[in-house]
């Protein structure tokens, strides 16, 4: 079953490689999701301010 | 610019004071730098890659590194392009530090790209001499010592401040203070030059390291926090934070091309420009030794540089597998992102202790 679990995130993440591959970018999403949420805490420390 | 509009503006609409504030130009100057540079990011990829203006990669590094050849660099013109936008944006135009600390950038910059220039698209491997590069750097630096000395108008902001003791000041003196500020400025930037030799490694802890002294900045141009910090308060220091949140925004968008497996390098006319923005900073709002701790990283893989070149001609022996000292633990058997990854978490630890300095005094 745990195996059976692996190989499907494997999968996906290879469907995702080869997405990201035809659309001629790299795989690498984990430190831009890391951008995204230093991105989101960046406006929220703005409503510090803005309100 | 916006600024001088938002007051314009203000007589009118009173809500557009709310620009006025450093804190809140900061925070939009990071966010915008950030849109620029996702903006033009691509398409300057695109045309780096179409001129085929591609990294030669070394025969003598890690054989793992040898598939990066040919990505595209001088990526680091996209950074300052977003910098220097978005400071002319939401700055002061009228502080002369904001002014010092541009011009510094852009010429430590102009001889970064020189050299990538040479390299890369005349294909000349020796790019700039190491001499010439070193002299054009002197001379930005020294020119910049002299204007940041002459720009001081009370002892106390040339004075040599240790961080954890509040009684502790050195006072330099004009000749103290040029030569101090152009070891920092050169200093800085080469160090963070060679940092820059795996995926996101130099361009992470300049985003802390920046974010850090934006605040410093900020505590140093206002009057109040200054007293209450027992900081000397630098008038005009506080609109750096803009420029600060600026280089904050413009690194980490910069950071999701540069991002392992780059797209693109930012070469020397990213790495010498981001080292001497940060040194310069430090320099005008008084924190040397804050910079030295927070950019520890920097420090020790430039004294890896020095020690194994020292120890090689002295004694024939390595003290690293290779230095600089990311290529060291890459050999031990690291992998590049686990190399990049714990680099930054320590440079993490450091800004947070370069922090602490605030209140620990």
């Amino acid at each position: 079953m745990q195996e059976a679990d692996y190989g499907l995130i494997s999968a996906k993440a290879n469907l995702l490689g080869k997405l990201s591959a035809q659309r001629g970018r790299s795989q690498n999403p984990p430190v831009r999701f890391w951008i995204i949420t230093m991105m989101l805490v960046l406006v929220g420390l703005s409503t510090l301010k803005l309100r | 610019m916006l600024l001088e509009l938002a007051q314009w503006l203000a007589k009118d609409i009173r809500a557009f004071n709310v620009f006025s504030y450093i804190t809140l130009r900061a925070v939009l100057a990071c966010l915008t730098a950030l849109l620029i540079t996702f903006a033009v990011g691509p398409v300057m990829i695109r045309r780096l890659t179409s001129y085929k203006i591609g990294q030669t990669v070394r025969d003598d590094g890690p054989q793992s590194h040898l598939p990066k050849a040919g990505t595209p660099t001088m990526g680091g013109a996209l950074i300052l392009i977003a910098v220097v936008v978005t400071t002319l944006l939401w700055a002061d135009l009228k502080n002369r530090s904001v002014w010092v600390v541009l011009v510094v950038t852009l010429s430590f910059g102009a001889v970064g790209w020189i050299d990538d220039y040479r390299k890369v698209v005349r294909r000349d491997p020796k790019g700039l001499s190491a001499r010439v590069k070193f002299a054009w750097q002197s001379l930005i630096g020294i020119v910049a010592a002299f204007v940041i000395a002459f720009s001081t108008n009370l002892p106390a902001q040339t004075e040599f401040i240790v961080p954890f003791f509040k009684n502790i000041a050195y006072p330099l003196g004009a000749i103290g203070f040029i030569v101090m500020t152009y070891f920092v400025i050169v200093g800085t930037s080469n160090a963070v030059n060679l940092t820059d030799g795996l995926d996101g490694l130099a361009i992470m802890p300049t985003v802390m390291i920046s974010a850090a002294l934006g605040v410093f900045a900020y505590v140093a141009g206002h009057a109040v926090f200054a007293k209450y910090l027992g900081f000397p308060y630098i008038a005009g220091a506080g609109e750096l934070a803009v420029f600060c949140g600026a280089l904050s925004g413009a690194g980490l968008a910069f950071l999701w091309f540069n991002a392992y497996p780059a797209e693109v390098f930012m070469g020397d006319v990213g790495a010498l420009a981001l080292g001497a923005a940060l040194g310069t900073i430090a320099v005008i709002v008084r924190q040397e030794i804050v910079l030295f701790v927070m950019g520890g990283v920097f420090v020790v893989e430039t004294l890896s540089v020095m020690l194994q070149v020292a120890s090689f001609k002295l004694t024939g022996k390595r003290i690293f597998r290779m230095a600089p000292l990311h290529h060291h633990y890459e050999l031990k058997g690291w992998k590049e992102n686990q190399v990049v990854v714990r680099f930054w978490i320590i440079t993490m630890m450091l800004v947070l202790v370069g922090l602490s300095t605030l209140k620990l005094r």
